[in-house]
C-alpha cells in the first residue's frame, strides 16, 4: 500500500500510547495496530475524524503518499483500475 | 383515495411465525445433521448386511429367463462389488452433508463467507460428481454385465447433475468474492 499512516511520529509526537489514543477515538488497540503497521486497506472518515481530533491534526499530518510499486495482493487489475472502476 | 373496508367475518387466522435466517439456519442444520449420521450408519451397516447375506445365508442370482432360467449362488466378486458400491455411495453423501454442516455452523454465527466455506463448497462440487458419475458407471456396468437387470443408462442422465456441479461451484467462487470482501472490510478501520 503506497500510502502512510504516520501514526507512530505524531504519537511521540503529542506523547500519548497507543492504548490511550485507542480509548479516546473509541477503536479497539488491534484495530489501530493494524492502521500503524500498515496492514489497514481502508480507513472510514468518522475514524480518520477521530483521529485528527485526539492527535490535534489534520490528515495529511496522519497520511502520506509514496509514490512506489505496489504492494502484492493489492486489488486493482493489471491496468492499475480498483475493482469497479474505469 | 379510501377504500371502503372489507368484514371479516370474525375469522381470526393465526399469523404463521416469520422465519428469520437463524430459524432456516437451525432447521437446514438439523436437517444435514440427521442426514449425515443416517448415512454414516447406513454406510456401515448395509455392505456389512450384504457380507453377512453371502455369508450367513445363501443369496442366489438368477440367469436365464423361461425354461432356461438358472439359479446361481451370487459370486463373491458381485458381493464385493455391491458392498464396496453401498459404501461408497453413502460414505460420500455423508461427507457432502458433513461439508454442509460445517457450512450452516458459520451461517449460524453470522460468518459464512468464511474461506474454509469456498473449500468446503468446491468438495461439496467434486463429491457431487463423484456421486453422479460412479452411479452412472455402477448403472452402466450392471447393465452391461447382468442381463435384464436394469436398462443401460444414457448420456442424457449426466447433464442436470452436471448443472448442479457447475452451479456449486460458481456459488463456491461467488462465496471466495464474499471472503475477500470480508477481509477488506475486516481491514476497514
Amino acid at each position: 500500500m503506497a500510502i502512510r499512516v504516520q501514526l507512530d511520529r505524531i504519537l511521540l509526537e503529542r506523547r500519548m500510547s497507543l492504548t490511550e489514543l485507542a480509548d479516546r477515538v473509541g477503536v479497539t488497540l488491534a484495530n489501530l495496530s493494524i492502521l500503524k503497521t500498515g496492514k489497514a486497506r481502508a480507513i472510514r472518515f468518522t475514524t480518520l475524524d477521530a483521529l485528527c481530533r485526539e492527535l490535534n491534526c489534520q490528515p495529511g499530518d496522519l497520511l502520506t503518499q509514496t509514490p512506489g510499486p505496489q504492494d502484492p495482493g493489492s486489488d486493482e487489475d493489471p491496468d492499475g483500475n480498483a475493482p469497479g472502476t474505469t | 383515495m379510501r377504500f371502503p373496508k372489507t368484514t371479516s367475518l370474525g375469522i381470526r387466522t393465526p399469523s404463521l411465525p416469520r422465519l428469520n435466517l437463524v430459524s432456516i439456519s437451525s432447521v437446514a442444520g438439523t436437517a444435514c445433521a440427521v442426514a449425515f449420521w443416517v448415512l454414516a450408519i447406513g454406510a456401515v451397516l448395509i455392505p456389512s448386511a450384504v457380507v453377512a447375506l453371502k455369508v450367513f445365508g445363501t443369496p442366489v442370482v438368477t440367469a436365464g429367463t423361461g425354461d432356461e432360467a438358472i439359479v446361481i449362488p451370487l459370486p463373491w466378486a458381485y458381493v464385493l462389488l455391491v458392498a464396496i458400491a453401498a459404501f461408497a455411495y453413502l460414505a460420500t453423501s455423508a461427507l457432502i452433508f458433513r461439508l454442509l454442516i460445517g457450512i450452516v455452523a458459520t451461517l449460524r454465527v453470522g460468518d459464512p463467507f468464511h474461506p474454509q466455506n469456498v473449500r468446503r463448497l468446491h468438495q461439496i462440487g467434486a463429491a457431487f460428481a463423484t456421486v453422479t458419475l460412479g452411479v452412472w458407471a455402477g448403472q452402466f456396468l450392471v447393465a452391461r454385465f447382468v442381463r435384464g437387470a436394469m436398462a443401460a443408462p444414457s448420456l442424457f442422465d449426466l447433464i442436470t447433475p452436471s448443472f448442479a456441479v457447475v452451479i456449486i461451484v460458481v456459488i463456491a467462487e461467488v462465496f471466495r468474492e464474499g471472503a475477500r470482501l470480508r477481509r477488506e472490510s475486516e481491514l476497514t478501520i
